[in-house]
C-alpha cells in the first residue's frame, strides 16, 4: 500500500533528510531544513524592537493561572 | 456497537496585556475588555454575541460557576454555536461540535480569528500604548509549572465511560486507550521550548507531557498531577457520555487528522478492540516528547509494548491509524461514527513516515512541533543565539499569537510552508453557522432569531422569554442529544416561528423537541444583582488590590427582561 502518493503536495516539499552529519551542512540537519523557512523568518521580535530585554518581555507576558 | 463522535474543543489562551506605562495588566482587565468587545468586533460578519452574565465577581472569586468542577465565568454565547469565556485568568474559547475533522479545523481556527478582531478592537480603543496579547500557548512565558488546559471532548457510549473509568472489566481496553493517547499527545503536540533546572532547553513534542504524570484524575489544574484519562463526568446528552480530553496542545496544523485518529480510537474501544498496549504509557508519552534527536530531528525513542515490542512514535501511531484504517475499510467504523476518516488516517500513515526519516518540512506541514521547530532552529541561526535565549523562547510562545503580524504560524500559513487542510474562508464560515449537524447549529439559530427574547443559555438548551413583562413565563428549548434540532430538523421550522410560544407549539406539534414553560419567579437567584469587587475590577493596572477593597451593587442578570 503505497499511502503517501494520496498526498502529492506534501511530497514535492524540496527537503528530505536521508542521514549524515548535520554540522557539515549537508542535507540532513534540521539546521539545513530550516533554512526551507529562511525567507519567511521574523526579521526582529517585536519586544526587542520596543527596546525592551527579552528576559523582560518574557516576564511581563506571564499568565500565571493554570489550569 | 459505537455512537458517532461528535466533537468539540475548549482552549484557553494565554492572556496578558501591557499598559503604555510598560506594566504589566493584570489578566482578568485584559479578559473583560477583550470579551466586552466580542460582540462588536462580530457584528461586521453578521455574528450576535449574547451574554448576560457580566458580572465581575462572584461564585469562585469572580464569576457565577456553572459546573462544579469548573469556575468560568462571562459566557458569550454565539449565533455560530460557539462560546467565549474566562476561565482561570484565560480567555477560553469553546468550539461548536461537529462530527467532521475538517469542519473541526475550521471550527478551532475560527475561534482565532474571533478573538484577535475583539483584541484588535479592545486594544484600539484601549488607552494609547495599551497592547493585549493572545496566544494558543498552553504554558506560562517563565514557569513550567503553570499549564493551562487545551481540552477536548469526544461522544462515547456510556458503557465505554463505565467501562475506563469505574468498572475495568476489559483492562486491555483502557489499556489500548490510555496508550493510543500516550501517543497522539505528542504526535500531535504543538512543541515547547521547556526550560530545565540547569539552564539547558529541551525541545518537547508535547507542551503539556511533563504535567502527565497519573493514568487519570478528576482534577485538572494539578500541576504536576494530571491524568491522561480524565474522569470529569458532565454528560452533553442522553444515553451518551463526553470523554474529556486533557493532555493536548492547541495543535493549530493537524486538527483535523487528530480529530480522525481519535474519533476513530474511541469508536475501536467501543467496538472491544484492545491492541497496542503500551507497557508504561506516561513514561512513553514522555519518553517520545522528549528525546527527538536534535540534529536529525528523528525520534529515535523507543517505548516497549506489553507483548515484548519497542516502537518508535512514528512506528505506533502508523500501526495504530493503519489498524483504525483497517476498521474503516471494513465497514466497523462508519462514516456515520467517524466521517472523513479514510481520508484522514491515510494523511497519519505518511506523517509518521516522513517523522520516522527526519524529513521535518513535510511533517512541519502538518505537524505543529515540526513547523514550530523548524522556525525556532532558522531563528536561532539568524540570531546566532540558542534554545536558551529568551527572545526565542518568547518566540515560542508566540508561534500561536492571534495576531497575524506576531504569530508566525500564520506567516508560514500565507507562504504555503504549513497547510491546516482547511482555508481561511472556511474558518470564517464557522465563524458565521454553526455545523449543520450538531445541535449547536440551532442554538445559534435562536440566539439569533430571537436574541431579544432570550433569557439563559447553556450546552445544551435556550430559555426565551414569551412576554414583554418582568414576570412572564418562559419557554425553555432543550438540545437532549447532540443533534437535536441541527440544520436538517429545525431550519424549516425556527425559520417559520412568529415568536417564542409559536415555536413551542411547533416543536411540540412535530415532536421533535422538548420544551418547558418555567416561571421567573421559580428562578429568582439567578436574576439578582451581584456584589461587586470594586478592588479588582475598578483598579488601576499593575499594582494589588487595595487593602480595604470597596463594594458596590452591579447591575445583575434581571437587566436583560424588559
Amino acid at each position: 500500500m503505497t499511502l503517501r502518493k494520496i498526498h502529492p503536495q506534501t511530497q514535492a516539499l524540496p527537503v528530505r533528510a536521508t542521514g549524515g552529519d548535520p554540522e557539515s551542512g549537508n542535507s540532513d540537519s534540521v539546521k539545513h531544513q530550516a533554512a526551507a523557512y529562511g525567507k519567511i523568518a521574523r526579521k526582529a521580535l517585536d519586544d526587542c524592537q520596543q527596546g525592551l530585554a527579552a528576559d523582560e518581555a518574557l516576564e511581563r507576558r506571564r499568565n500565571s493561572s493554570g489550569q | 456497537m459505537s455512537i458517532p463522535k461528535f466533537g468539540g474543543r475548549d482552549c484557553e489562551l494565554s492572556t496578558t496585556g501591557i499598559d503604555p506605562q510598560g506594566r504589566r495588566i493584570d489578566c482578568w482587565t485584559v479578559i473583560r475588555e477583550i470579551l466586552d468587545h466580542l460582540e462588536p468586533a462580530l457584528a461586521e460578519q453578521q455574528v450576535r454575541v449574547w451574554a448576560r452574565d457580566s458580572r465581575w465577581t462572584q461564585g469562585y472569586g469572580y464569576g457565577r460557576p456553572t459546573s462544579v468542577y469548573s469556575s468560568d465565568c462571562l459566557r458569550h454565547w454565539t449565533s455560530a454555536g460557539q462560546c467565549y469565556y474566562s476561565d482561570m485568568g484565560h480567555i477560553e474559547c469553546c468550539t461548536a461540535s461537529t462530527l467532521y475533522p475538517r469542519e473541526f479545523a475550521a471550527q478551532c481556527l475560527s475561534t482565532l480569528l474571533a478573538v484577535e478582531s475583539a483584541r484588535r478592537l479592545a486594544q484600539d480603543q484601549a488607552e494609547a500604548g495599551t497592547s493585549y496579547a493572545l496566544t494558543t500557548a498552553n504554558v506560562d512565558t517563565i514557569d513550567p509549572a503553570i499549564s493551562f488546559g487545551t481540552h477536548l471532548s469526544i461522544s462515547i457510549e456510556s458503557r465505554l465511560w463505565e467501562e475506563l473509568f469505574v468498572e475495568h472489566r476489559h483492562p486491555a481496553i483502557y489499556g489500548f486507550v490510555a496508550s493510543a493517547l500516550a501517543a497522539a499527545i505528542p504526535f500531535f503536540g504543538a512543541g515547547y521550548l521547556m526550560p530545565l533546572s540547569d539552564g539547558s532547553i529541551v525541545y518537547s513534542l508535547s507542551a503539556r507531557a511533563h504535567h502527565l504524570t497519573r493514568m487519570q484524575t478528576l482534577a485538572t489544574t494539578d500541576a504536576f498531577n494530571r491524568g491522561l484519562l480524565n474522569s470529569r463526568r458532565e454528560q452533553h446528552g442522553i444515553c451518551q457520555d463526553r470523554m474529556h480530553l486533557i493532555g493536548f496542545d492547541f495543535c493549530l496544523l493537524s486538527a483535523a487528522p487528530m480529530f480522525s485518529l481519535l474519533q476513530c480510537l474511541l469508536a475501536a474501544a467501543e467496538e472491544g478492540y484492545c491492541g497496542l498496549n503500551l507497557y508504561d504509557p506516561i513514561h512513553a508519552l514522555r519518553s517520545w516528547s522528549w528525546r527527538i534527536d536534535p540534529m536529525q530531528g528523528r525520534l529515535p525513542s523507543t517505548a516497549i509494548l506489553v507483548d515484548g515490542r519497542r516502537l518508535t512514535l512514528p512506528a505506533y501511531v502508523r500501526e495504530l491509524a493503519t489498524v483504525l484504517l483497517q476498521m474503516c475499510r471494513q465497514g466497523l467504523i462508519t462514516d456515520k461514527i467517524a466521517p472523513q476518516a479514510t481520508e484522514m488516517l491515510p494523511l497519519v500513515v505518511d506523517l509518521t513516515h516522513y517523522a520516522e526519516e527526519g524529513s521535518l518540512v513535510q511533517c512541519g506541514r502538518h505537524l505543529t512541533w515540526a513547523s514550530k521547530l523548524l522556525w525556532l532552529t532558522q531563528l536561532c541561526q539568524q540570531r546566532g543565539v540558542g534554545f536558551d535565549d529568551a527572545a526565542i523562547r518568547l518566540a515560542d510562545h508566540d508561534f500561536g499569537h492571534t495576531n497575524p503580524e506576531q504569530g508566525a504560524w500564520w506567516q508560514l500559513w500565507e507562504a504555503g510552508m504549513i497547510d491546516p487542510l482547511i482555508g481561511l474562508d472556511q474558518a470564517r464560515s464557522s465563524l458565521a453557522r454553526g455545523p449543520r449537524e450538531s445541535r449547536d447549529w440551532g442554538r445559534g439559530k435562536l440566539i439569533h432569531k430571537f436574541y431579544d427574547e432570550v433569557s439563559a443559555v447553556d450546552w445544551s438548551y435556550v430559555q426565551l422569554t414569551s412576554g414583554s413583562d418582568r414576570w412572564s413565563p418562559r419557554q425553555r428549548i432543550d438540545f437532549p442529544h447532540l443533534d437535536s434540532l441541527n440544520q436538517p430538523k429545525f431550519a424549516n421550522l425556527i425559520e417559520a416561528a412568529r415568536d417564542p410560544d409559536h415555536l413551542a407549539q411547533l416543536l411540540d406539534a412535530q415532536s421533535i423537541g422538548t420544551t418547558y414553560r418555567t416561571d421567573p419567579l421559580d428562578d429568582i437567584p439567578g436574576q439578582l444583582a451581584a456584589v461587586q469587587y470594586v478592588g479588582v475590577s475598578n483598579q488601576a493596572v499593575g499594582t494589588s488590590p487595595p487593602k480595604h477593597p470597596s463594594y458596590s451593587i452591579s447591575k445583575g442578570a434581571s437587566d436583560d427582561v424588559a
